[in-house]
């Protein structure tokens, strides 16, 4: 079989693209009396060529939101995974121009899992909702467990939620030493209609070598205030503490002129200790770039219309280092600046013309780019083609590499198009000349539920 | 492989009927009203303290349309456009090293680890093995190279007990 796939390996795709293709066809019903089923499923190939080398993979994805809005007492939710390296070099000690994540494994395929709950909606007492399974955090950080979570309503403007499993770690490497955990509580409160307060508090244990001696144990303490001032300003502000030290301070605010379509956004961030090795959920990639010493940045955007024809974003970003013997390889002060423009219907309906650049300077390097797009919708807006370009240049300036440039250009032609009530089809082909051309065809089918 | 295939193929589907420009029966908008307007223009790059804001006080402005694993479903399958394949083999160190932020929106410390610790940068390669001698530690001395530390955090012959400079032939003791 394994021969089969390594010669045949766009025949066998084409097989899935037409057995699915035909199943879409074939009407399944996507609502089923007493429950509704919404989701997609989506294949898609992607060939990759250097000149010297290639790579060809396979993705799929599933995600499928399940209810059952008679009696709305329950709810599933998947969303999945899958990549197939077909044809792939796997070998860890030498370079390879197209390796990637995928390639990081003994495995193939790979498998993640994000999602996989069922939902229990007001079971018993005050419990709102319970949810048993694969989950993800709606917290301060990005976290995925196999557990149970539960939301409890105290009071009309009290609410509790309480979580706790195995911690999910999907690129680990010591996945085998044994199971990493964490466990959180929340507690949002509303003492007037434009208030809200949010107390979280979040444990992990990472388990960081054979010998358990290194464990990770860290706790996050967060507490976040929410104030709408009118109807077109609202602000938010976030400490955290990390183990009884301050981390972080987040002060953010969006102001809205509907009258002359303008918004305004603007964000503060203060790391307030330096941050050594972490769990991996709190972690600033310390087993990577070391120690992650105080910082802050401001970021501020702007962005008006006019009318439905003109978009245009402005945005600057900087970050300072709070003492400046803290800069090294990892850890820089730089300004970015960024534009967009995007006019719809410049010469012609249906016609989407948008410009990005970009600017990010530091003392030693540089970065500039610059893209363009061109989107036109046919068909009565079921299809849709984008063509355009993007150009990167990246400066290195300091010692060891004086004077380095690097250059990328891409140019890419995209096709997608609705040829059903559900079912869709993407294609794109990517030129990417930088130090090495890439060559990059994609073609996925996407059946939605 | 040949892109003459891939082209062989798309006709092939054509043909089977599996793809049609004629839109019969299509309805690709499976929210049933238009997106707004503030999602014009460069609002990726806005919508996360836009969606922080809106959550509050179970407002949930972004979940009329959206559900939370919509969030999930990007921020892990869908990467930016400035990930390119020069990104993936060295341009993101670059990035990360001023904006490491902009990675943790999605990125979590073992997706860097993995990599690092099981694929190879694009400096291994032709007689690596001989010529990483200099590269780790000119002008550094015994000290391995800042790029040379992401990766490997044992280096067994840091207690080297001299100097490394481009006058030395390494490979006259080090074989």
């Amino acid at each position: 079989m394994g021969i089969v796939i390594k010669r045949k390996p766009f025949l066998i795709f084409l097989i899935i693209l037409v057995s699915i293709s035909s199943v879409a066809d074939a009407e399944i019903p996507s609502r089923v009396e007493d429950k509704t089923i919404d989701g997609y499923i989506l294949t898609r190939y992607t060939f990759r060529d250097t000149g010297k080398d290639s790579d060809q993979d396979i993705y799929g994805e599933l995600r499928a939101d399940i209810l059952f809005p008679e009696k709305d007492r329950y709810e599933i939710h998947l969303l999945s995974a899958l990549r197939y390296d077909i044809d792939g070099n796997r070998e860890p000690r030498y370079y390879y121009p197209l390796e990637d994540i995928g390639d990081a494994y003994k495995s193939n395929p790979l498998g993640y899992i994000y999602e996989a709950h069922l939902d229990i909606n007001n079971p018993f007492w005050k419990i709102t909702q319970l949810r048993i399974g694969r989950q993800s955090g709606t917290g301060d950080e990005q976290i995925f467990f196999d557990g149970l979570s539960s939301d409890i309503k105290i009071a009309d403007n009290l609410g509790l939620t309480a979580y706790g499993g195995v911690a999910a770690h999907f690129f680990e490497i010591d996945a085998a030493w044994g199971p990493d955990w964490l466990a959180g509580l929340g507690m949002n409160y509303s003492p007037f209609k434009s208030t809200n307060l949010n107390l979280d508090y979040l444990y992990t244990e990472d388990r960081r070598n054979i010998f358990s001696s290194n464990d990770q144990q860290d706790r996050l303490f967060s507490f976040k205030i929410w104030q709408q001032v009118n109807p077109f300003l609202k602000t938010m502000a976030r400490l955290r503490y990390i183990n009884s030290d301050p981390r972080d301070l987040t002060v953010r605010l969006v102001k809205t002129f509907p009258e002359i379509q303008t918004e305004l956004v603007g964000n503060y961030f203060r790391q307030l200790s330096t941050q050594k090795e972490l769990s991996n959920e709190f972690s600033s990639y310390y087993d990577v770039m070391g120690e992650s010493h105080p910082y802050e940045t401001y970021d501020l955007k702007f962005r008006k219309f006019f009318g439905k024809i003109i978009a245009i974003d402005l945005g600057y970003f900087e970050r300072r280092l709070i003492e400046d013997r803290d800069e090294g390889p990892f850890n820089r002060e730089f300004k970015r600046l960024y534009s967009s423009i995007e006019i719809d219907e410049l010469l012609m309906d249906n016609l989407t013309f948008a410009v990005t650049g970009e600017k990010w300077k530091s003392d030693e390097r540089e970065f500039k780019s610059i893209g363009l797009d061109i989107g036109y919708d046919f068909n009565e807006g079921k299809t849709r083609l984008n063509i355009g370009t993007y150009y990167s240049l990246y400066k290195y300036d300091y010692y060891l590499e004086l004077g380095e440039r690097e250059r990328v250009r891409t140019y890419y032609a995209k096709l997608r198009s609705h040829l059903s009530k559900s079912f869709s089809i993407d294609t794109g082909f990517e030129y990417e000349d930088s130090i090495e051309e890439y060559k990059i065809f994609k073609m996925g089918i996407r059946y939605d539920f | 492989m040949t892109f003459k295939k891939i082209a062989i193929a798309i006709i092939v589907l054509f043909w089977a009927g599996e793809i049609s420009l004629s839109g019969e029966e299509v309805s690709p908008k499976k929210i049933p009203f238009p997106r707004p307007d503030s999602h014009r223009g460069g609002w990726l790059e806005l919508h996360g303290a836009s969606a922080n804001l809106n959550l509050m006080d179970g407002a949930r402005a972004c979940l009329v349309c959206h559900r939370r694993a919509d969030c999930i479903e990007c921020h892990n399958l869908r990467a930016p456009r400035d990930h390119t394949n020069t990104w993936r083999i060295l341009s993101h160190g670059f990035m990360a090293s001023g904006n490491k932020d902009r990675c943790l929106n999605c990125h979590r410390q073992d997706y860097c680890v993995r990599c690092h610790n099981e694929t190879a940068p694009r400096s291994h390669r032709g007689n690596w093995i001989q010529r990483h001698c200099l590269w780790c530690h000119f002008e550094s001395g015994i000290r391995p190279a800042e790029g040379c530390g992401v990766c490997h955090k044992i280096a067994p012959h840091t207690s080297a007990p001299h100097p490394v400079n481009s006058g030395l032939n390494c490979l006259q003791c080090h074989k």
